[in-house]
C-alpha cells in the first residue's frame, strides 16, 4: 500500500463517498479509511448488503445511499474497512489501526468526514441497562437486522425521533408512548422562518407527513412533557415524566432517547481546531470556509461534522471540499473549478432552505442540562453534577480545569459523552454562555490501543528510542 | 469589583506552588489572596506525574538534595493534616520508590550517580537514604509480576513515593479557602507597580493594592518579572506520558518511570525534550514509551492506553530552585521549581514566614536569583 497519498479521507458517509468521487473522478489518489465494514457511513450504513423488506421499511431516505455507494466503488478511490483513525498530526500524518496492526501513513490532504452522532444528555438514571439512543435501534437494524423487544419508550425532540418512531412502527414494534419534549414555544420562534422554508415544500411535507402517521398509528403520543427519567434496580423497568396534569409512570423494557444530532468533534479537538458555540442548536462545531476548509493547511472537515445539515447537504458539502483541493492540486483549471462550484453551492443552499425553521422548531429545550445533583455526568469516571457544580463553587471556570480537578471527561471516551453536558453546567452556573468556553480536550490516541500495537507502529520515519 | 486592598499578600499562581504557600500564609494567620490566569498551556500543576522523590535529587549539590530529602520526610505529616482539614484522601504511598534500569549501561550510569551522591552526603557527615539493588531485588520488591528479560536493577529508596497531584492540588486550595484565603480564578495579573507602601496589581479583575506580593506562576513569571524589568532564566523541557485503562493492582510502589495510579491506570513516562514551548505530543515517543513499558513488564502488552500528553517542565538552568526576594521591590518574592509536589511540605511550612518578613530560612540559602547573573 502506498503510504503516501494525495487524500486522505476519514470516514465513509454521505460526505467522505462524495468527497471521493469528486476527487478521484479528477485524477487524485484517494484513500478513505472507514470504522465500519462497508461504505455508507451512519445513514446509509450496510446499505450495499440491504434486502428489499428493509429498503422498504427505512424509505428513500436510506435507498438514496444506494446509487452514492456504486458511484465510490467504481470509482479510483481505496477503500479500507474497519480501519480505526486513532490519531491525526496537522502535519497530514494519519495513525490508524486495522487488525489490530497500526500504521502511520501521510496525505497532503486530510478529510476528516466522521459526521454527527446523537447528543448525549445525562438524566436520572440514564446508565441503567434498558436506556439506549434511539438513533442505535437504526443501526442495529442497519446492520444486522436486529429488532428491539418491546414496550418501548421513546423521549426526546427532533426529526430523527419521529423517523425512528416511523421505522419502528413498521417493524411491528410495540411502542408503549412517545414522550415528545420539544418545548410549546418553539413554533412560534419558528414561524418567522417558515417563508425560507418554503422553498423547500417537499421537507417540510415529509415532516408533516410523519407526525400524522404518528398520530395515525395510535400511538400514546404526550406532547410538552419535561423531566423524564428511568427507573429500575438492575433493568429498565419504568420511565416517569411530567405532564401540564401532573406526574405519570410508564412500564417499559426500553428507552429510546433522542435530543437531536450535534457533530462528532473527536479529531477536530484532537489537532486542536478552533471551535465555535452554536446558539440554536447548542454544540460546538469547528471553524471552517465554504470548502470545510479549516486554518491548518491541508486540514478539512466535510459533512455533519462541520456542523449538523444532514445527508444530502453532506454529499455537496464533500463535493465542495474535493474541489477545493482539486484546484489547489492544479488538477482542474480555475473556471472549471469556479464553474462547478458555484452549480454545487447552489443545490446546497436549495436543500438548506428549510434548515433554520427545522433548528428553531426542533431547538433543544432550556432545561436540557437541569440535572440533579446526584445524576452522573461522566459515566466514565463516575463523576456526578454535584462535584461539578462543588468544583465551580471552589473556583473552577474551565471544563478542562473541571476535568483535572474531578476526572469529569478524563475517562476512555475522553468526554464525548459528557463535554457538552459539563460545559452546559459551568454556563449555567457563572451566568456564561458556554461559547465563552473552551471543549475540552482530547488526546490521542483517539481511539484506544494495546501497548503492544503502539509499540509496533510502522512509522512513517524510525522511531526514536 | 470587590474591595480587594483588604489583604497582606498577594500570591500570583494557583498552582502547586502557588497554593502551598498560599495555604502556609494562611496558616500563619495572613490575610491572603491568591489569583491565577487559568493559563491554558503552560500548567505543569496538571500535568504531573505525581512522584514524591528524593533518590535523584540534587547530585552534584548536597544542598538541593538535603533539601529534597527533608521534604519528603516532611510529607507524611504534611498530608495527614492536609488530608483532615480537606476530606480529600490524596493517595499517599511513601515507602518505596525505584529508578529502574534497563541494560547494563543504564545500570551503571545509576550506579556511579547514587555513588556520587552518596559520597557528597558522607562529605557533610550525612546518609542518602537511597542505594542500588540489582534485578533480583527487584524481583523481590515487585512480587510475582514478571519483569522483562532487560531488567537489570535500579536505584531503591525507602523514603519516597507517589501521590495523586491533582487530588493534592484540590485538597490545598479547598483548605486554603477553608481557612479563609480568596481565591481568584480567571484573573490574569497585566501590570505590576510600587507605589508607597503598596503593590498596585492591574488585573483582569480589577486594580488589587496590597503590601506584598509573591510570584508563584510557572512559566508566568517570565513576564510578570519583565513588569518588575527583571529577566528569569527558566527552561523548559517537555515531557510526554501515555495513561493506560484500569487494571487490577499490580504495583504498589512507583518507579520513576512508570506507576499505577490509586484508580488503577498505569502511567507511564517520561520523555525529556528541548522543544521551547511547544507541548505537542508525537507518536514517535508515544511508540519508544510504549516499548519501554512492554520490556518492563512484558504482561502490560495487552493494556489498552486510552490518553496521551505532553507537558513543560519549569526548569532553571542548574536544576535547583528559585526563592529570593526581587531587589529593588522590597515584600515581593519569586518562586519557581520543576518539583512543586515533592516541595510542596516545605513550601507550606518553610517559605511563609520568611515571606512575611522574617528570616531566610538557612536550608533556602543557596537558591538565589542572583546566581545567574541576570
Amino acid at each position: 500500500m502506498d503510504r503516501v497519498r494525495d487524500i486522505i479521507i476519514i470516514g465513509a458517509g454521505p460526505a467522505g463517498l462524495s468527497a471521493a468521487v469528486t476527487a478521484s473522478g479528477y485524477g487524485l489518489d484517494v484513500l478513505v479509511l472507514d470504522e465500519q465494514p462497508s461504505p455508507g457511513g451512519q445513514l446509509y450504513r450496510n446499505i450495499e448488503r440491504a434486502d428489499q423488506d428493509t429498503l422498504k421499511i427505512l424509505g428513500p431516505d436510506y435507498s438514496k445511499g444506494l446509487a452514492l455507494v456504486e458511484k465510490f466503488r467504481k470509482s479510483a478511490a481505496e477503500y479500507i474497512g474497519n480501519a480505526i483513525v486513532w490519531r491525526i498530526d496537522p502535519g497530514s500524518n494519519v495513525c490508524f489501526s486495522t487488525d489490530s496492526q497500526s500504521m502511520e501513513i501521510s496525505g497532503k490532504n486530510i478529510i476528516i468526514a466522521i459526521g454527527a452522532k446523537e447528543r448525549p444528555v445525562p438524566f436520572s438514571s440514564w446508565t441503567l441497562p434498558g436506556v439506549m439512543g434511539a438513533g442505535a435501534v437504526d443501526a442495529n437494524f442497519k446492520s444486522s437486522g436486529t429488532i428491539p423487544d418491546g414496550p418501548v419508550v421513546l423521549a426526546g425532540s427532533g426529526p430523527l425521533l419521529l423517523s425512528v418512531v416511523g421505522h419502528m412502527v413498521s417493524l411491528g414494534v410495540e411502542i408503549s408512548a412517545v414522550l415528545d419534549t420539544t418545548p410549546r414555544g418553539n413554533i412560534l420562534s419558528a414561524l418567522p422562518l417558515l417563508p425560507g422554508a418554503l422553498r423547500r415544500t417537499d421537507y417540510l411535507l415529509k415532516g408533516v407527513g410523519m407526525l400524522l402517521n404518528l398520530k395515525r398509528s395510535g400511538i400514546n403520543y404526550f406532547k410538552n412533557i419535561t423531566d423524564y427519567k428511568a427507573n429500575g434496580k438492575d433493568w429498565l423497568e419504568s420511565v416517569s415524566f411530567k405532564t401540564k396534569n401532573g406526574s405519570q409512570h410508564i412500564d417499559a423494557e426500553l428507552l429510546l432517547v433522542h435530543e437531536g444530532i450535534v457533530p462528532r468533534c473527536d479529531f477536530t479537538q484532537q489537532i486542536g481546531l478552533k471551535h465555535l458555540w452554536d446558539p440554536v442548536q447548542r454544540y460546538w462545531y469547528p471553524e471552517t470556509n465554504v470548502f470545510g476548509g479549516t486554518g491548518m493547511n491541508g486540514i478539512y472537515v466535510a459533512g455533519d461534522g462541520a456542523f449538523v445539515h444532514g445527508g444530502i447537504p453532506a454529499t455537496f458539502k464533500g463535493s465542495l471540499t474535493a474541489l477545493d483541493i482539486a484546484g489547489r492540486l492544479n488538477a482542474l483549471s480555475s473556471a472549471e473549478k469556479t464553474d462547478d462550484v458555484v452549480k454545487t453551492v447552489k443545490k446546497l443552499s436549495s436543500e438548506l432552505a428549510p434548515r433554520p425553521f427545522v433548528d428553531a422548531l426542533y431547538k433543544p429545550r432550556m432545561d436540557l442540562y437541569n440535572i440533579n445533583d446526584e445524576t452522573l455526568v461522566c459515566r466514565c469516571e463516575e463523576v456526578t453534577a454535584g462535584s461539578i457544580r462543588q468544583a465551580i463553587l471552589e473556583g473552577c471556570q474551565e471544563p478542562n480545569e473541571i476535568k483535572t480537578i474531578t476526572r469529569c471527561g478524563m475517562g476512555h471516551c475522553q468526554g464525548r459523552m459528557c463535554g457538552i453536558a459539563l460545559a452546559e453546567i459551568i454556563a449555567e452556573n457563572l451566568e456564561l454562555d458556554p461559547g465563552d468556553l473552551r471543549p475540552l480536550n482530547i488526546r490521542p490516541p483517539v481511539r484506544n490501543i494495546s501497548l503492544s500495537e503502539l509499540s509496533r507502529v510502522t512509522l512513517l520515519e524510525a522511531a526514536t528510542p | 469589583m470587590e474591595d480587594h486592598n483588604r489583604y497582606d499578600v498577594c500570591v500570583i499562581g494557583g498552582g502547586l506552588m502557588g497554593s502551598a504557600v498560599a495555604l502556609g500564609l494562611v496558616r500563619s494567620g495572613a490575610r491572603v489572596l491568591m489569583v491565577d490566569k487559568t493559563n491554558r498551556l503552560h500548567t505543569a500543576s496538571k500535568a504531573n506525574f505525581g512522584l514524591v522523590w528524593s533518590q535523584s535529587k540534587g547530585a552534584g549539590n548536597r544542598g538541593y538534595s538535603r533539601f529534597s530529602e527533608k521534604a519528603v520526610l516532611e510529607f507524611t505529616d504534611f498530608t495527614g493534616w492536609l488530608e483532615e482539614e480537606s476530606g480529600i484522601d490524596i493517595e499517599l504511598r511513601l515507602g518505596a520508590g525505584l529508578i529502574l534500569c534497563l541494560g547494563d549501561q543504564e545500570l551503571s550510569m545509576r550506579t556511579e550517580s547514587i555513588r556520587k551522591m552518596q559520597h557528597e552526603a558522607e562529605l557533610h557527615g550525612e546518609k542518602h537514604p537511597s542505594q542500588m539493588v540489582d534485578r533480583e531485588d527487584v524481583q523481590g520488591l515487585v512480587g510475582k509480576v514478571a519483569l522483562g528479560e532487560e531488567v537489570s536493577g535500579g536505584s531503591f529508596s525507602s523514603i519516597d513515593g507517589d501521590i495523586n497531584p491533582l487530588l493534592l492540588l484540590k485538597a490545598m486550595r479547598r483548605v486554603f479557602i477553608k481557612r479563609g484565603g480568596i481565591f481568584i480564578n480567571g484573573c490574569a495579573v497585566k501590570g505590576i507597580e510600587k507605589l508607597d507602601e503598596n503593590y498596585h496589581l492591574e488585573t483582569s479583575s480589577g486594580k488589587i493594592e496590597v503590601p506584598r506580593i509573591v510570584l508563584a506562576a510557572g512559566f508566568g513569571n517570565i513576564p510578570l518579572l519583565a513588569m518588575m524589568g527583571r529577566k528569569l532564566p527558566l527552561v523548559a523541557e517537555k515531557g510526554q506520558l501515555l495513561v493506560t485503562e484500569r487494571v487490577k493492582p499490580f504495583l504498589s510502589f512507583p518507579f520513576s518511570s512508570l506507576r499505577q495510579t490509586g484508580c488503577g491506570s498505569v502511567m507511564i513516562g517520561y520523555t525529556q525534550e528541548n522543544t521551547g514551548f511547544e507541548i505537542g505530543t508525537t507518536v514517535s515517543a508515544a511508540v519508544g514509551l510504549a516499548k519501554r513499558a512492554i520490556k518492563i513488564f512484558p504482561g502490560l502488552r495487552h493494556v489498552r492506553v486510552v490518553r496521551s500528553w505532553a507537558s513543560l517542565r519549569i526548569l532553571t538552568e542548574d536544576g535547583l530552585p528559585i526563592y529570593d526576594e526581587i531587589n529593588d521591590y522590597p515584600d515581593s518574592y519569586v518562586l519557581a521549581t520543576h518539583s512543586c509536589v515533592t516541595l510542596a511540605s516545605l513550601h507550606m511550612s518553610l517559605l511563609p514566614s520568611w515571606i512575611l518578613g522574617g528570616k531566610r530560612p538557612d536550608i533556602i540559602r543557596k537558591f538565589k536569583l542572583e546566581r545567574f547573573n541576570v
